[in-house]
């Protein structure tokens, strides 16, 4: 086992035991497990999709994912990606709820900037009698998003049945617990949380590039990728709320994704430029999501175009697996255009392990 | 004076008045996080919801009396367990603010925090 895959190894168990000691008194959902795909992932083309819906950034995240052109491993993961939001890493005091939901184009830059590093470890590949060593490929990336709109009609309910809700407890006689408050409230804050996410358009920009490592030497590193593009998504307004229970009816989502991208790939020797447009279609329960994607590749290479269904499964609560199928570019893979990924991913929860001093 | 921040749910403070012709208060609920804020003058209902540059009147009528804060703060972040509550109180001698911090037990949950100041 090469050190990088121990470390990933190290990283998985550190997770995943980080996410065994919190507290979870609810039913993650889908996309409350999922490590959102790092831009760095996508420079690596590991990701298991093209057109990734914008996503919030934790604080810290990491995920493991193993593609079908690994000829070893022993069902490892070969692949790392670690993502860090800088900005939630020191206290926010002056940040109230207003400014959070409606930032400044400034604000919401800094509220969602993160930055990720990447890995595709090194392999050897044995072809009849020859073996070759393939080298290892780190990528870093960036992304930040800004959410546009003013709040929703679900939004506006949500928020005054939470406003209801707390006074009741803000003008108890005695003061409450915090315990008795959050059984009360929380499903008032989990049905904001789905509803501050519909009916309003996200856009998401990001930036990438991507180095190959020969003899796994840093001193031999050269410049693989570049890329940048940009993520419009809308998300459609779907739930109604019960101001009774405090919770959103349960219905699965519908997002629009789209993306522009473009990308230059040094490590072919001519059609190094290329622009991606395509789209995304995605619906998502509890615990499933399925989605399909279309994607137009031009540039001044051939023409080619990549279309694949991504179906995602939560395992349980820490682990989610996904499967991707279809036809991917032409040229991207020497050994034909099938696309096949299958992906597990390990996260600590919906929120970040690095918290503040304790009282 | 003070700029203070406390890694707690709970103070007691006074705070100097002087010969303001009006106190103005504010809790602001930091951290992106949900929350609501109520407020007491000896006992009697001035305010509820977002507390923001209340003015609870001149320093003749307030020195001597108790004002009390409560608070909810709620982990609607997702990027973040932690809560914090800033009160502000402006115009007496000096302008003072309190910063008390907490973080949520667990993930969308809440904290209740107090504060309680005496005014002279």
């Amino acid at each position: 086992m090469t050190p990088l895959r121990t470390l990933a190894l190290a990283a998985a168990i550190a997770v995943a035991a980080s996410a065994r000691a919190q507290t979870a008194p609810d039913a993650l959902k889908l996309d409350d497990v999922k490590t959102p795909v790092s831009p760095a992932f996508v420079i690596l083309g590991v990701a298991p999709t093209a057109v990734e819906r914008p996503t919030t950034p934790r604080a810290v995240g990491l995920a493991l994912i193993s593609g079908n052109t690994s000829s070893s491993g022993g069902g490892l993961p070969r692949d790392l990606a670690l993502e860090v939001a800088p900005y939630w890493l020191s206290e926010r005091p002056a940040l109230t709820f207003a400014q959070y939901d409606h930032p400044s184009f400034w604000q919401s830059l800094q509220q969602t900037t993160s930055i990720s590093v990447a890995t595709k470890n090194g392999t050897e590949v044995t072809t009849g009698t020859t073996t070759t060593q393939v080298p290892s490929i780190g990528g870093i990336g960036l992304r930040a998003s800004w959410t546009l709109g003013e709040s929703s009609p679900l939004e506006q309910q949500v928020l005054a049945g939470y406003h209801a809700k707390a006074k009741t407890f803000l003008l108890q006689p005695t003061r409450p617990t915090d315990e008795e408050v959050s059984a009360a409230l929380r499903p008032f804050v989990l049905a904001m949380r789905d509803a501050m996410k519909q009916g309003r358009w996200i856009i998401e920009a990001a930036a990438a590039s991507s180095a190959v490592f020969q003899n796994n030497n840093l001193n031999q590193a050269q410049t693989q990728k570049n890329a940048i593009w940009i993520t419009p998504s809308y998300r459609f307004q779907r739930s109604t709320f019960d101001p009774a229970t405090g919770t959103l009816t349960q219905v699965p989502t519908v997002d629009f994704v789209s993306v522009l991208r473009y990308s230059d790939d040094r490590t072919v020797a001519e059609d190094r430029n290329m622009i991606d447009a395509g789209a995304r279609f995605l619906w998502e329960s509890d615990t499933i999501a399925i989605s399909a994607e279309h994607i137009e590749r031009f540039g001044n290479g051939p023409h080619t175009r990549r279309t694949s269904i991504l179906g995602e499964y939560k395992v349980t609560d820490n682990i989610y697996v996904s499967a991707t199928f279809g036809r991917n570019f032409a040229g991207e893979n020497p050994n034909g255009n099938l696309l096949a990924l299958f992906g597990i991913n390990f996260n600590a929860g919906r929120k970040p392990s690095i918290l503040p001093p304790a009282p | 004076m003070p700029s203070q921040t406390i890694n707690g749910d709970t103070l007691t403070a006074t705070y100097s008045v002087g010969t303001a012709s009006s106190i103005l208060i504010s809790a602001v609920i930091g951290d992106g996080q949900l929350g609501d804020s109520a407020v007491w003058l000896d006992g009697n209902l001035l305010t509820t919801g977002n507390v923001n540059h209340f003015d609870i009147g001149s320093a003749g009528d307030l020195r001597g009396h108790e004002l009390k804060f409560r608070s909810i703060a709620s982990g609607l972040n997702p990027q973040t367990l932690r809560t914090c509550v800033t009160y502000f109180l402006a115009g007496g001698t000096t302008d003072d603010d309190y910063t008390l911090a907490k973080p949520v037990a667990s993930d969308a949950g809440s904290v209740v925090y107090e504060a309680t100041f005496q005014l002279v």
